[in-house]
């Protein structure tokens, strides 16, 4: 079920209060009951791999424990074991998400290669279903592996526990990506009785992930479908409008979904890790991906620039650490080569920003550049965001050849008057939802623009008097409720990253 | 924790508070324009019309109110299928008590429940009740048509940027229900037009079965019931639906009008628009047939003596202010020969010899031929044959029709005043005056009419 559906509405409050009326041992049943019929409602038939990368992975992790150092010889017997162990977990949860999400991509692979070559052979594809939230929990299980095996955390006894973990509801289908950590200390020790404290906080948060979901992102959305559903008409400054339009659109999409999530969470007396921290206001690309679903590129970082070699063996080999990482990341996104080149280029960026570091520092020596001055940011900040956006066009495509058709049509389509003579309200949004649609940008960029300069407007809020609060709740409410993009005239459109 | 508790009932109950206003204000406010006053008069209905978009403009409660004092709303909707047309019933009865309904059977065969969004213009405007959740349900199949009924803010809600004067301040129809047409529109004729060569034939659709959910509901209630066939270019299969609901009407023992094998309409002048709706020329006609053969056949009662009167009469002044300042934004010809149909008014139409409209096929001769209701137009052959100017002066209060040819000056009394009617320059925009029985003046625009002064 979508987290913007009249069932979650009804799920979350009885969940919660069921929640708070069991004993203390019976709660991370309950809580495992609940997430594996939140992951249900979505295809009973899904139950079957989570179970299956549950269990390899639960045994794994124990028998990596339990791999004895003895003697010498055992202690090489020992590290092989481990090693072994740690490569059936992997090998086996990567296999089920290769057989679901890349099989085909590989055949498509396979069979175009076959006809490059002259090589008569046809793979078939398969008509498989991608599992929602399988990259999420795959990537989440794998984790725990590689930190027990790094001796990082010690291995879940308890199978429920272990459940529970991987298949926690709020960050089940489209993250967070937790470190184990973090999250199986806090299910080991859950709250006895509500904290209005953070019941507060996250009802809060949970405000604030619909805001950004379902007023702002969906009705970028409409203007974004529009366009990018007929670039033949929609050309030139139609599409760089819906282009920046559409990094607004992922950002408060995949934003918004994760603050539910952790919202959610914290109800649940659980406190998950943030994903998003302001990434438009980043500096570089590096530092926006620092800050763009922290918990994927942290364990991107972790689990694989790191066991690379990271910038430990040299420039070029950090380079080319950099460009695996990122071209993986693109992939994990998506089975097809528009996801890599979009990954790939996020990875140039940053290759080509520290390849040209010495550069720019000389140009800002001899041109006597303040660096430091609120231009100079701005500058920069613009320029991170345009190249990232450059990239989200990758992304948003449905293939490398219509990407590569829409920056065509960008470039040699002139007609930036439309800026001004009202065309851009017949691109699905009329003059006054097009407004509001800027409006909310303007408050989200308000919002992110104190965070980043850590304040926090929540914090500012509870600590406002009663009255104060309740005005801003039922603002918050009737916002949604009034300009929200839900009800019948609407498919309630699901999260972007649910189809990763 | 006390006030904890305070604050956070105080939040509940202001967003109800304020979320009961604000649906009310984005809601869509056509169910109220339509049926808005049927719940305040609905103890004083002596009739109820249902059926669909035919009977809407075929049929004028406060015509029947004028001519008859019968009191009658006009409930039906728009595309509105039999069940629909059932259940609105249903709710309605919840209010009112009528001793006769009259339902039209178009769309019999239909299998289908929903009469998709249209049927909000007939359940938006019923408050909260069992029997309109029981029709919801009904009707509909999903969680969310059903919720879109239901709480129609789920609908509505995206109408916040359309929100206008009308919203704040909703206005009432002044039709009963009723949506008069002023237009005309030549419709290609239907072929099946011979009832006797059309098979008769059982059928077995959900419409028959809701259509007999009705009269065992009104025969439960005691409820007189009469069913019609309002006429359109009916096909084939219209023809042996109207041929099987004389079958249930016989079953049932109710009335039955046929109106695609009577020769009520004049089917040159009196269709609105390609469906074949009717516009006030044919709806006059029909509901005048309807208010006989009621008063002949019914007992209901003529309440232009009574306590009623007042309400009603005041309710029908208001109903002809409102015809009359739309006949004063037509602007073409045609549409306002059919406007100008309206038994009450008294007009003045003058023909310029060089108009041109007699050259298009006779259609124009039929539309003013229409006027009189086959009162002989002596002069008019005349003057179309020698193409001269013609006038036509109609007094309804007195009842006399005055015509004269070519451009010599006319003298008459009319019930108004007297009034000379000499030719001046030809101009393109008319400027004469209707007068009605209650002095009322409005304007005629169009082609061909020339300028007249009254003096």
């Amino acid at each position: 079920m979508l987290f913007n559906s009249a069932q979650f509405l009804i799920f979350l409050p009885i969940v919660i209060s069921i929640y708070y009326l069991v004993p203390r041992r019976v709660k991370s049943y309950w809580l495992l009951a609940a997430s594996y019929f939140f992951y249900m409602c979505w295809n009973a038939g899904y139950i079957v791999l989570i179970l299956f990368s549950t269990i390899v992975t639960y045994i794994t992790g124990i028998l990596i424990e339990r791999t004895q150092k003895g003697k010498k010889d055992s202690e090489e017997r020992a590290v092989f074991d481990k090693r072994m162990w740690l490569t059936v977990g992997i090998v086996l949860n990567l296999l089920v998400l290769f057989l679901f999400k890349y099989l085909n991509f590989g055949v498509e692979i396979l069979n175009s290669l076959c006809g490059r070559f002259s090589i008569s052979l046809h793979v078939p594809a398969f008509d498989l279903l991608l599992p929602v939230g399988i990259s999420f929990y795959t990537f989440q299980a794998l984790g725990y592996v590689i930190d027990v095996y790094r001796g990082e955390i010690h291995a879940e006894k308890d199978f429920f526990q272990y459940a529970l973990f991987l298949s926690f509801f709020p960050q089940l289908v489209a993250g967070p990506i937790e470190r184990s950590g973090n999250l199986l200390k806090q299910l080991s020790a859950l709250p006895d009785k509500i904290s209005f404290a953070k019941w507060k906080e996250g009802t809060l948060l949970i405000l604030w992930g619909y805001w950004l979901k379902v007023v702002l992102s969906d009705r970028i959305a409409i203007f974004v479908d529009t366009v990018y559903g007929d670039i033949d008409t929609y050309s030139g400054c139609f599409l760089v409008v819906a282009t920046m339009l559409f990094a607004v659109q992922i950002y408060c999409d995949f934003a918004g979904y994760s603050i539910i999530a952790i919202g959610t969470a914290r109800i649940l007396g659980i406190q998950l890790m943030e994903n998003f921290n302001a990434p438009y206001f980043a500096m570089s690309v590096s530092e926006f991906w620092r800050r763009w679903h922290i918990s994927l590129s942290g364990w991107f970082r972790d689990y694989l620039y790191i066991p690379l070699g990271g910038n430990r063996r040299g420039r070029i080999r950090k380079y080319l650490n950099i460009l695996v990482t990122f071209g993986v990341s693109g992939l994990w996104h998506g089975a097809d080569w528009s996801y890599v080149v979009w990954g790939l280029l996020n990875g140039s960026y940053q290759v080509a920003g520290d390849l040209f570091m010495p550069v720019r520092k000389w140009f800002a020596r001899i041109l006597e550049i303040r660096t430091q001055s609120i231009s100079h940011k701005l500058l920069k900040m613009v320029t991170t965001f345009l190249l990232v956006d450059f990239a989200w066009i990758f992304f948003r495509a449905s293939s490398v050849r219509e990407a590569l058709r829409i920056i065509w049509k960008m470039v040699t389509v002139h007609n930036v008057w439309i800026l001004l003579d009202g065309s851009l309200y017949t691109c699905g949004l009329e003059r006054k939802n097009f407004h509001l649609m800027l409006l909310c940008i303007v408050l989200v960029l308000c919002a992110d623009w104190y965070k980043r300069r850590g304040i926090k407007i929540r914090e500012i809020l509870v600590l406002q008097d009663y009255w104060a609060q309740c005005l801003v709740v039922v603002v918050a409410v009737m916002g949604l409720l009034l300009f929200g993009i839900w009800g019948v005239e609407y498919d309630a459109s699901g999260f972007i990253y649910f189809q990763f | 924790m006390i006030r904890r508790v305070f604050w956070g009932m105080t939040t509940g109950v202001l967003l109800v508070l304020i979320l009961v206003r604000i649906s009310g204000l984005v809601e869509r406010k056509s169910a109220y324009q339509k049926n808005g006053d049927f719940m305040e008069q609905s103890e004083d209905l002596d009739v109820l019309f249902l059926g669909t978009s035919h009977v809407i403009n075929g049929v004028f409660p406060m015509e029947l109110w004028k001519e008859y004092g019968i009191t009658s709303y006009n409930l039906s909707g728009h595309a509105h299928s039999i069940p629909t047309s059932y259940w609105v019933m249903m709710n309605a009865l919840d209010y009112a008590h009528p001793g006769l309904v009259v339902m039209d059977c178009y769309r019999l065969e239909a299998d289908g429940k929903d009469s998709k969004s249209f049927a909000h213009i007939s359940f938006d405007s019923l408050p909260l009740s069992a029997n309109k959740v029981k029709a919801i349900w009904d009707l509909y199949d999903t969680a969310d048509e059903r919720v879109e009924y239901l709480w129609n803010f789920s609908l509505y809600h995206s109408r916040w940027w359309d929100v206008g004067a009308d919203d704040f301040v909703p206005v009432t129809g002044y039709e009963k229900g009723a949506e008069l047409k002023n237009t005309v529109v030549r419709v290609e004729r239907s072929d099946s037009t011979d009832a006797d060569r059309i098979e008769k034939r059982t059928i077995d659709s959900t419409g028959t079965v809701y259509l007999r959910k009705i009269l065992e509901e009104c025969r439960k209630r005691k409820i007189e019931v009469l069913l019609t066939y309002l006429p359109f270019e009916a096909s084939e299969k219209d023809w042996i639906s109207a041929g099987y609901v004389e079958e249930i009407a016989r079953q049932y023992d109710v009335g039955y009008i046929n109106f695609l094998d009577l020769n009520v309409i004049d089917r040159d002048t009196d269709y609105a628009d390609e469906s074949a709706h009717l516009n006030l020329s044919g709806a006059e006609r029909i509901t005048r047939y309807l208010g006989n053969y009621i008063q002949q056949y019914y007992d209901i009662a003529d309440h232009r003596k009574d306590k009623l009167a007042e309400q009603w009469d005041e309710d029908y002044r208001e109903y002809m202010a409102y015809k009359i300042q739309r006949i004063s934004n037509l602007e073409t010809l045609q549409n306002c020969l059919i406007a100008l149909t309206d038994p009450n008014l008294s007009y003045c139409i003058y023909v310029d010899d060089h108009a041109g409209i007699w050259n298009s096929d006779g259609f124009y001769e039929r539309l003013i031929r229409n006027l009189v209701c086959g009162q002989e137009l002596s002069k008019l052959e005349e003057a179309i044959r020698e193409g001269e100017s013609y006038l036509l002066l109609l007094d309804r209060v007195n009842g006399e029709i005055v015509e004269q040819t070519g451009r010599t000056d006319l003298e008459v009394e009319t019930r108004l005043r007297s009034a000379e009617y000499a030719t001046c320059q030809r101009e393109r925009r008319a400027e004469n005056f209707v007068s009605e029985r209650r002095r009322r003046i409005c304007w005629l625009l169009g082609k061909g009419i020339s300028c007249l002064r009254s003096r």
